[in-house]
């Protein structure tokens, strides 16, 4: 029997050896901190945005600012954050542990994948910080930010209106993160599948795999699509081709939303994978009805391939053709129910142990089910007719994208980071966080559901007084700030109790975890697992600590 | 301890066939890039009122036949060159990749001739762009096809490929039916269903 | 919604919104009822406590798919229903589309029969303000320096929209709905018997640099007045000049007799004994009406 052999260490400087790491964990951990860094950014540019419109008529940041601020806000939250942070960051580091692998499929393309997103993101953000600078400094307009939104809707975004090269590095940045994107959901796919534990079937993989598993298919199939528009986007405007300078406009809208919808499920999937781990091992309880959240998250990213036309209810498209995209877009929400239920009813009659992980997770729960509610609003073709693109809209995503994937991630870091730094964070800043941040949130995102209501339209720089809308931005712009100070407590905790190391010894399993990660020590050598355990259920852990209880044996 | 740990080697069927399993999936995002593709093209045929437009000169379909015969045989020199492999017949492989990787040579040449030919270009207007974009797009895959075939061929001259470690091979050869089957999509929508 | 609903449209999609609101609310009582009811009772008692290992309810699952199930397809059966209400949209099984190519003569033609128009205002979106056009009355006007679009109350208006450089929408909180105004395509919306008031609304689809400035100002004033607004607009447009008017002296000039007066001047009328002065006062008071 051949046997490997873990060569030698090498004395290589760190940064050396960060820089050609192909180590999967290294990897996730280059992604954390990188798109972290894009969520500080991101969110300085929200606290902008909502520092101009915390009262009428205010001039704080100039008109042109402003638009490029909530481009780059959004862009950055979704292409260099969320995304990359829950696929690239939590998916390398722990999917392989999760399912007993020694490394993703294929390595190389991981760090090629990790460093495409680099660079991606320096050419996205890198000109517009650069342009912000040479304005403060007085250079000059060096035009390198983009103002065209988030979704880049033509003709505004052609050459003839947004003339300014800042388009041009953004569609750039955005195609090659896709592509670094598509590579990275190839190797997830085959490592989820290809590269399981002996015993682990695929209704055996963890939740967390499970959803990482779905997302990367949609990343697969809706990423490509916006790669080819953008690369037609970017001809037009630098080339003269003509695809989308004579068109129906909303031909663009198409393309751009056969990605975009889908993105909204990669953004959250990965998240709700994340509190689908978290939920179990806390209340000490198998997760409620584990094929039934299973499916459901399947029948979502299935269901999400077909609903992104109700993106364009006021753009003028065919009746017929939108109510089909209501049907689909009202069926969405009832996997998504199950989803809620599920995980309520396993926290039900179950032994909570009440840490930051948990309350995390049931914050998830509890915003995410009032952004589920409003997007039913917004899939009735009358009521999105009377609410597009006003602040319920904006309110409803955030509730969806904060509400839940960015609780995700915190929820996820509070379970994770011991595995991966092996210290603990600290148990007191992080209640203290959660709290700050679940009433920051609502009080930033609840009063802008009022005021879409009232008809506040998104994307306006600023608005005029006597309309009722000043109250409620200003709450807004209150929230904003709580929510940015809860950060910096997380901060905050991240360097006291991580990096200087002044947090408890997490140990392998500080959380009783039923999934493989806990398995290995904290942190987890660099080849995982001297010997591939072998997985009876879907609790390997459980079961080892409770042979009397084992899943295994009496279900399934 | 001497530093070296012996770590418990795993034998699983599944870790075979990575390479090829890896492929498969790559493809599948290429398709769903042709997709896009071909949305822009299908929309703007739909929404146009004449495709190609007035003043535009049907492209002639001569150089296209020429180069589906040349696709055809370079796939017939890559089944031959992976079933070679398959059954360590080195011949087989070193001589049907160097065909296949030639004929695919051939192929982009004729293409630009196709390009010089046509009576349009990308600037002229929206069926200009999405014609020649959807064949640049192609002969771009075919191009990074013929890279991997030489990666093939460099390696099959060292010796490295035999029976049991073809994945290379394999993804090389899955690429290029995919490569030729696009073809023959693009093929038929632009030249003879135009 | 919160927003005052004052056409026969807003106020459809208001009922509809108002019964969504409602079982929106149910549900979010019922979902955090259970999360904060199950977060405080089954709190961990005991270290080694170990909770019944419930794998799941097929019943109790099942229940909570087919009963959201039956709510959506509920609510989408109300939607459309609620769609076929409003206007110019057409039946459920015929329905109109709202926009069109410019120059299809099909879709024009069932526009135009699918709704009794009074008023026919061509509205083109432009970076950043609205230019509207009347098509009977011949005036023209513009959302700039705060222009309002004039419209009579209890007739039906339709706005032909259409954009001249990037996409614009149109969205009067008040009036329901909003649409998208595209380069190279027609887009229609009707404003359904308003009642007398001010509406602000806004162009709701970013257009660049001032898009937070493009508002449209909608001023819904009563038959006399709007016929007033017209002739005198008319005046103005045929060269009189109607700045710098004193709306007191307007006032006095419009209680003598003015809808006479503007009537005479929009005939073109140079006898009417008036100064252009008087004419500017006269166009002063008007605007100042509401």
């Amino acid at each position: 029997m051949a046997s490997i052999s873990i060569p030698v260490e090498k004395r290589k400087s760190a940064l050396v050896d960060w820089l050609t790491t192909v180590d999967h964990k290294k990897i996730g951990i280059v992604y954390m901190g990188l798109s972290f860094f894009f969520f500080i950014f991101s969110g300085l540019l929200a606290l902008a945005i909502r520092t101009q419109l915390a009262a009428p008529g205010m001039k704080i940041i100039n008109q042109e600012f402003y638009n490029q601020a909530f481009t780059m806000h959004g862009t950055g939250m979704i292409f260099l954050f969320t995304i990359p942070f829950l696929v690239g960051g939590f998916g390398n580091y722990f999917m392989p542990i999760q399912v007993g692998a020694r490394d993703m499929a294929f390595p190389k393309m991981n760090a090629f994948s990790l460093w495409l997103y680099v660079f991606a993101g320096l050419m996205m953000e890198g000109g517009f910080i650069l342009s912000i600078i040479a304005n403060a400094t007085g250079w000059g307009d060096l035009g390198l930010g983009s103002n065209a939104s988030w979704n880049a809707y033509v003709p505004y975004s052609t050459r003839a209106f947004s003339p300014q090269a800042g388009v041009d590095v953004w569609l750039i940045g955005i195609a090659l993160n896709g592509i670094s994107g598509t590579l990275g959901a190839v190797n997830i796919l085959v490592t989820a599948y290809s590269l399981r534990a002996p015993g682990m079937s695929v209704w055996r993989l963890p939740m967390f795999t499970w959803a990482l598993l779905t997302t990367a298919v949609m990343v697969l199939l809706a990423t490509p699509v916006l790669t080819a528009g953008l690369i037609m986007l970017t001809t037009d405007r630098n080339f003269s081709t003509q695809f989308f300078t004579t068109a129906d406009p909303r031909m663009w809208q198409h393309v751009f939303w056969f990605y975009s919808h889908p993105a909204v499920y990669i953004m959250v999937l990965p998240a709700m994978g994340v509190i689908s781990e978290i939920l179990p091992v806390f209340a000490r309880k198998p997760i409620f009805g584990l094929k039934a959240l299973m499916i459901s998250t399947a029948l979502i990213a299935l269901l999400g391939f077909t609903t992104w036309a109700h993106h364009m209810f006021v753009s003028g498209v065919n009746p017929v053709v939108q109510r089909f995209f209501m049907f689909t877009t009202m069926l969405i929400a009832v996997p998504t129910g199950v989803k809620i239920f599920n995980w309520i009813f396993t926290l039900w009659g179950g032994s909570l142990n009440m840490k930051t992980p948990l309350l995390m997770s049931i914050g998830f729960i509890s915003t995410f089910t009032i952004g589920g509610i409003t997007g039913v609003f917004l899939g009735m073709i009358p009521i999105d007719q009377q609410l597009h693109n006003s602040y319920f809209v904006v309110s409803h995503f955030h509730y969806v994208l904060f509400g839940g994937s960015v609780f995700g991630i915190f929820g996820g870091l509070f379970y994770w980071l011991p595995k991966v730094y092996g210290r603990m964070l600290n148990e007191k800043l992080g209640t203290i966080q959660f709290w700050l941040m679940m009433i920051g949130f609502n009080l930033t995102f609840f009063p802008q559901y009022i005021l879409g209501l009232l008809g506040m339209p998104r994307r306006t720089a600023t608005y005029i007084p006597d309309r009722g809308w000043d109250l409620y931005n200003l709450l807004s712009s209150i929230g904003a700030f709580t929510i940015a100070f809860a950060v910096l407590i997380f901060i905050i905790n991240f360097v006291i109790y991580i990096v200087a190391r002044k947090g408890e010894v997490a140990g392998d399993d500080p959380w009783e975890g039923n999934s493989l990660e806990w398995m290995t020590p904290s942190p987890p050598p660099e080849y995982n697992f001297k010997t591939i355990p072998t997985v009876h259920s879907e609790r390997p852990l459980w079961d080892l600590r409770h042979p009397e209880l084992a899943d295994s044996g009496k279900h399934h | 301890m001497d530093g070296r740990q012996k770590l418990q080697p795993i034998h699983d069927p599944r870790r075979k066939n990575l390479g090829l399993f890896g492929a498969i999936v790559f493809i599948v995002s290429e398709s769903m890039f042709f997709m896009g593709v071909f949305l822009v093209w299908f929309y703007l045929r739909e929404t146009s009122p004449a495709w190609p437009p007035l003043g535009i000169a049907r492209p002639n379909i001569a150089l296209p036949v020429v180069n589906t015969v040349i696709m055809a045989i370079s796939t017939i020199a890559m089944i031959i060159a992976e079933r070679g492999v398959a059954r360590d017949n080195q011949r087989a492989l070193i001589n049907g990749t160097a065909i296949a990787a030639a004929t695919g040579l051939l192929f982009m040449t004729v293409m630009i001739l196709e390009f010089a030919s046509l009576g349009f270009n990308p600037t002229t207007n929206a069926f200009g762009s999405s014609f020649v974009m959807v064949l640049v797009f192609h002969v771009l895959r075919v191009f990074a096809g013929v890279v991997i075939m030489a990666v093939v061929l460099v390696r099959a001259l060292l010796g490295q490929l035999n029976s049991s470690r073809r994945a290379l091979v394999q993804a090389c050869a899955v690429y290029w039916y995919f490569i030729a089957s696009i073809w023959l999509i693009v093929f038929y929508f632009l030249y003879i269903k135009l | 919604m919160l927003v005052p609903t004052v056409t026969a449209d807003a106020i459809a999609i208001n009922s509809l919104y108002s019964i969504t609101l409602f079982l929106a609310v149910v549900v979010f009582i019922i979902v955090q009822g259970l999360i904060i009811y199950a977060a405080v009772k089954f709190k961990r008692k005991h270290a080694d406590e170990i909770p019944y290992q419930d794998h799941g309810n097929m019943k109790l699952e099942l229940f909570w798919t087919v009963v959201p199930a039956f709510i959506v397809i509920m609510l989408f059966f109300l939607s459309a229903n609620t769609l076929a209400q409003l206007s110019g949209t057409g039946t459920t099984a015929s329905p109109i589309n709202n926009v069109h190519k410019v120059g299809d003569e099909n879709a024009r033609r069932r526009i135009e029969e699918a709704k009794r128009t009074d008023v026919v205002i061509e509205v083109d979106g432009r970076q950043w303000f609205w230019q509207y056009k009347y098509i009977k009355e011949g005036v023209r006007h513009s959302s700039q320096d705060n222009g309002e679009l004039i419209i009579p109350e209890g007739k039906t208006v339709r706005l032909d929209l259409q954009s001249r450089d990037v996409l614009h929408a149109w969205w009067v909180p008040s009036f329901g709905g909003n649409l998208y105004v595209n380069p190279g395509e027609m887009s229609y919306v009707w404003i359904d018997r308003p009642p007398k008031g001010y509406y602000i609304g806004q162009c709701n689809a970013y257009c660049g640099l001032q898009h937070a400035q493009m508002l449209s100002r909608v001023k819904v004033v009563s038959q006399v007045e709007y016929d007033t607004w017209v002739k005198l607009k008319k005046a103005e447009q045929g060269g009189v000049a109607t700045e710098n008017g004193d709306a007191q002296r307007g006032a006095q000039i419009y209680v003598d007799g003015g809808y006479k007066y503007a009537d005479a001047i929009a005939k073109g009328d140079k006898n009417t004994g008036l100064q252009a002065q008087e004419i500017a006062d006269l166009s002063a008071y008007i605007n100042s009406l509401k």
